[in-house]
């Protein structure tokens, strides 16, 4: 459920406050950002597909009903608009092999978190992808997935499984210990 | 557990579903799984990290006042499109009606040509426009040298008109009809 926060937000730009749906623009910005880019694979795409986001959001929030999550709400519109503006091919990708890419301080810059990101979205079909992002990126539970995807749970573990076998023999195979190649 | 056993685990189970039994005894012994183990969970660990730090460039009050904006444009964009379909649509029903208006059955129309015996086509015609004045189809074309009236209306009209010029276009009832009695000696 949203929270009553998200609730009176929404009310308020219902009633035509710009400024509260700026809050609520802000509240939620970042998260479907991360959504769009996983879906798109392309930054510069995903920064569309937001502003994309929002000018529905903005319109459909009249038949928001607040009886689901408005994170599921958010994600099926993210999911729609991206899967329209997707391009059929990613752009190149040079995946970073380097395991360890935090600096000393333990941030990660911005430029090598687009990398990764765009490194799983090229990995994965759409489905894993999904589900790998929603569950191990986000820690969200295979069935919260499953509400928000509007899957069976099983559907999702599987999906999940299959994810994760493909990130992880990835991995393994930069290992100079395991794999094949050395980095 | 064998190194492959383990590795196959780690293959598709959360790296922390790996530090129970067996397997954790395993990664203890086996100084190359475990190094595995703690790459892929650094790995992981960073790549949960580069999401999390993944922003947007845009600021959000830009991204809000662009959707409101856009909002609002499109909406107006909607009435307009919708308000010209509505438009093309009433013109085309128009359109379609006026072709489809059934023509009214075209009239019967009835021609004669009355030879007339004693009357003129111009006193006969006179006459018919005085006793049948209620037949606006009624045409009638007086052609005086040939001594006939052309008539054209309506069967009922022209029926009308025959009936009348028989009653009066005889000898009996009108002028030519008299005969002159001479005086006699």
């Amino acid at each position: 459920m949203p929270t009553v926060e998200s609730l009176e937000l929404i009310a308020r730009t219902r009633d035509g406050d710009d400024a509260a749906f700026a809050t609520l623009v802000s509240a939620y910005q970042a998260r479907v950002f991360r959504w769009a880019f996983a879906l798109t694979g392309d930054p510069d795409e995903a920064e569309d597909v937001t502003q994309e986001v929002f000018v529905r959001v903005y319109r459909k929030l009249g038949s928001y009903r607040g009886d689901g999550p408005l994170d599921a709400w958010l994600y099926r519109i993210t999911r729609r608009v991206a899967l329209r503006a997707r391009r059929t091919t990613f752009p190149p990708v040079e995946e970073s092999h380097d395991v360890y890419i935090t600096d000393p301080g333990g941030r990660v810059d911005r430029q090598r978190a687009l990398d990764l990101i765009r490194g799983i979205a090229v990995t994965l079909p759409m489905r894993q992808r999904e589900v790998f992002v929603l569950c191990d990126l986000e820690g969200r539970t295979p069935a919260e997935a499953a509400a928000i995807l509007k899957m069976k749970d099983v559907s999702v573990r599987a999906s999940l499984f299959k994810a994760r076998a493909s990130i992880r023999r990835r991995v393994l195979a930069t290992h100079p210990f395991y794999g094949d190649e050395s980095s | 557990m064998t190194c492959e056993d383990y590795l196959s685990m780690l293959e598709t189970l959360p790296v922390e579903e790996l530090a129970y039994g067996a397997a954790r005894d395993h990664a203890a012994q086996c100084h190359d799984c475990n190094r595995v183990t703690r790459v892929v969970a650094a790995r992981e660990r960073n790549m949960t990290l580069a999401y999390a730090e993944a922003y947007p460039s845009a600021s959000a009050v830009t991204v809000a006042e662009r959707a409101i904006v856009t909002s609002r444009r499109r909406r107006v964009a909607f009435y307009v499109r919708a308000a010209l379909g509505a438009t093309a649509v009433v013109a085309l029903f128009g359109m379609i009606m006026m072709r489809r208006v059934v023509p009214a059955p075209s009239r019967t129309l009835v021609q004669e040509t009355f030879n007339l015996q004693c009357l003129s086509p111009d006193q006969a015609a006179e006459m018919l426009r005085q006793k049948i004045p209620h037949a606006p189809g009624l045409s009638i074309s007086a052609r005086p040298p040939l001594g006939v009236l052309h008539i054209e209306g309506s069967p009922v009209e022209v029926a009308a008109a025959r009936s009348v010029l028989d009653r009066f276009d005889t000898p009996a009832r009108s002028q030519c009809g008299v005969e002159l009695t001479l005086p006699r000696r």
